[in-house]
């Protein structure tokens, strides 16, 4: 019973995902407008795991703002979660080819100035989280997503932490099942590595 | 989700689960200010500048143009008209006499260098 319920439910909510892209194909921005508050949160974690803090808000508007100029040529409006995740991914790519360029800086300011921006940064929010466990896994967890490749990132962060299934994450990757199963083992085995290596036991 | 294959598989998802890095919180003004960039660029969109319909316009005025001004500028004289004319003009060029202009160039190119000095 309370499964057939929870179909129907997950049926209604499709359906208007549905009905909402195709209200905002015909132009209509209140439709878009609640588009946005069902899937900003998801887009706006998966931004954040793939791309870091900096810049977050204005790559969740430059999803968004793609999508909107999109959404009248996407020709499979059902489609529409796999389809934002894909727009999502280009602009994450897009992000990361622009800050390439400035890797190395990065990279060395990072090393060096890591652990104390980590301890201004958290002390200047005691209100967030005090647990310093706590901190200290989720800055292992982003360390070790980023010395990842960015199609690596992507299929743990997808799948792992959005909890997306292999077929869905290929097709939003527009790859074979096969590769997004063997970039998930690779993936996985490095990040494992660099855990364990941190003295965190799994 | 798919099956995870190995326990150390699932130990290692459950930990990113768990410790997962929170994103920081969202800025209520991200919205608003999306909603009003769309809006912005759609009433831009109608006074969109598109190179096709500005081909096709040139073309179809270039068209219609040429078709009149073919009209417009034929000089609309009879053929009688155009007799006189024509007989008035060879008339004229066989009465002119040019005994003035019968000058030598190196004539004029000498009254002019003495009235120069």
């Amino acid at each position: 019973m309370v499964k057939v319920l929870a179909d129907e439910c997950q049926e209604e909510v499709k359906n208007t995902d549905l009905d909402l892209v195709l209200r905002c194909q015909s132009g209509d921005r209140a439709a878009f407008r609640e588009l946005y508050r069902r899937y900003h949160k998801r887009i706006r974690s998966t931004l954040y795991q793939l791309c870091g803090e900096y810049l977050l808000e204005d790559l969740l508007q430059e999803v968004f703002l793609r999508a909107w100029k999109g959404l009248p040529k996407l020709r499979q409006p059902e489609h529409f979660p796999t389809w934002i995740y894909r727009i999502t991914w280009n602009v994450a790519t897009d992000r990361r080819r622009e800050l390439a360029k400035m890797a190395n800086f990065r990279l060395k300011n990072d090393e060096s100035n890591q652990e104390e921006q980590l301890l201004n940064k958290r002390a200047s929010r005691p209100q967030d989280c005090p647990d310093l466990m706590r901190l200290h896994y989720e800055d292992l967890i982003r360390r070790g997503l980023d010395r990842l490749r960015l199609e690596h990132r992507i299929v743990i962060v997808l799948h792992d932490l959005e909890d997306l299934s292999q077929k869905e994450v290929a097709n939003i990757l527009n790859v074979p099942v096969g590769t997004i199963k063997s970039r998930l083992f690779y993936a996985r085995k490095s990040l494992e590595k660099y855990l364990k290596n941190q003295g965190v036991s799994l | 989700m798919s099956k995870i294959s190995s326990d150390d598989d699932r130990n290692l998802v459950a930990f990113l689960q768990q410790y997962r890095p929170i994103p920081p919180p969202a800025n209520g003004a991200t919205e608003d200010r999306l909603m009003q960039i769309i809006e912005e660029k759609e009433s831009k969109k109608t006074f969109k500048f598109n190179p096709l319909i500005a081909v096709f316009s040139t073309v179809i005025i270039g068209s219609i143009f040429s078709l009149f001004s073919y009209r417009l500028f034929t000089p609309n004289y009879t053929n009688a008209q155009l007799e006189s004319f024509m007989a008035n003009s060879w008339d004229s060029t066989l009465e002119a006499t040019y005994d003035d202009d019968w000058f030598l160039l190196s004539d004029r190119e000498v009254d002019s260098d003495f009235s120069t000095q």
